[in-house]
């Protein structure tokens, strides 16, 4: 791993972020972006699931658009995440609030689209089961979005 | 000016962004989860505003179902702007991504505004159905005002401290 993380510091890419702030300030300022389109699809979709919002409307019309988001906020955080992550790769990557950061995006990411994806028709046919998949979607989603800022302040 | 925001620097309120062991990180860090949480759910409305999400939803249902969640995400992120603001007020002043992000907060306001003018005069079925050209350039502005607003912010604290 160590060498992968080498390698990617001696890229041009990496050169490139760490020898200009003001490129870092905009793929970090972008990377903010993704990440607010990221959450704003995992929130509304877990909030419905909860019935929190929009409890009237069918699920999947709820989180079939929040999925896209969700995809999307990914592609444009982990593209900018990649070009912040390049520098200081060896530095980052033992970084204990990083990894947890990571696991969590790996987790709340995972557990949306298995939802998406299997578990729809089987939750929507127990309330109890879809508020309940609401309920741990926002408890994962949330950890993520504090996470994210812990790691941005102390870091 | 420059004396208001000196005495506004100067002030309790203003201490707990500048001298308390914390006090910086953690409202910077209420100031991005109110970001996160008002323009994420914000962005909910405009895609109905453009038409291209929840299509199937009223538009004034899916604005008064999200509203409170965006207005709790707004005034977390007021208020710590405010305190933050407070402790840093003269930098901030004469910084040019605050004075960008600003007025564009002030057109968004407009924007906002507007928006709520139209919903209230549109009749039932333009309201159930395919937004009209004013609701979705209303919309687009939308999100176009919130992400500079976000840009404006990051790159402001690469430019401030």
């Amino acid at each position: 791993m160590q060498q992968l993380f080498d390698w990617l510091e001696s890229t041009g890419l990496a050169r490139t972020v760490g020898e200009s702030l003001s490129i870092t300030a905009w793929l970090s300022a972008t990377h903010l972006i993704g990440f607010t389109l990221v959450m704003g699809g995992g929130l509304i979709w877990n909030l419905r699931a909860a019935g929190l919002v929009l409890s009237g409307a069918p699920v999947q019309s709820v989180a079939r658009p929040a999925l896209r988001l969700v995809v999307v906020g990914l592609l444009i955080s982990l593209l900018t995440g990649l070009a912040l992550f390049a520098p200081r790769a060896s530095y980052t990557a033992t970084n204990g609030v990083f990894q947890l950061k990571m696991a969590l995006l790996l987790l709340a990411a995972t557990y949306q689209l298995m939802l998406n994806a299997r578990e729809i028709p089987r939750l929507t046919s127990s309330a109890l089961w879809l508020r309940t998949s609401g309920l741990v979607g926002l408890a994962l989603w949330l950890s993520l979005a504090i996470t994210a800022c812990w790691f941005i302040l102390f870091e | 000016m420059l004396e208001l925001l000196e005495w506004l620097e100067g002030t309790g309120f203003a201490s707990i962004a500048r001298e308390s062991l914390y006090g910086f990180q953690i409202l910077v860090a209420i100031h991005i989860l109110g970001l996160i949480f008002s323009i994420g759910m914000l962005l909910w409305v405009d895609l109905r505003m453009l038409g291209v999400s929840l299509s199937d939803e009223r538009l004034s249902e899916v604005y008064r179902a999200l509203s409170k969640w965006f207005f709790l995400g707004f005034s977390m992120m007021f208020l710590s702007g405010a305190a933050l603001f407070a402790g840093f007020a003269t930098a901030a002043y004469g910084n040019t991504y605050f004075r960008i992000k600003i007025v564009v907060i002030v057109l968004a306001g407009i924007n906002a505004v507007v928006f709520h003018t139209l919903v209230k005069r549109m009749p039932a079925h333009i309201d159930a159905g395919a937004p009209p050209k004013p609701i979705r350039l209303s919309g687009m502005l939308s999100v176009l005002f919130w992400s500079i607003v976000i840009l404006c912010g990051r790159l402001m604290s690469y430019s401030l401290f």
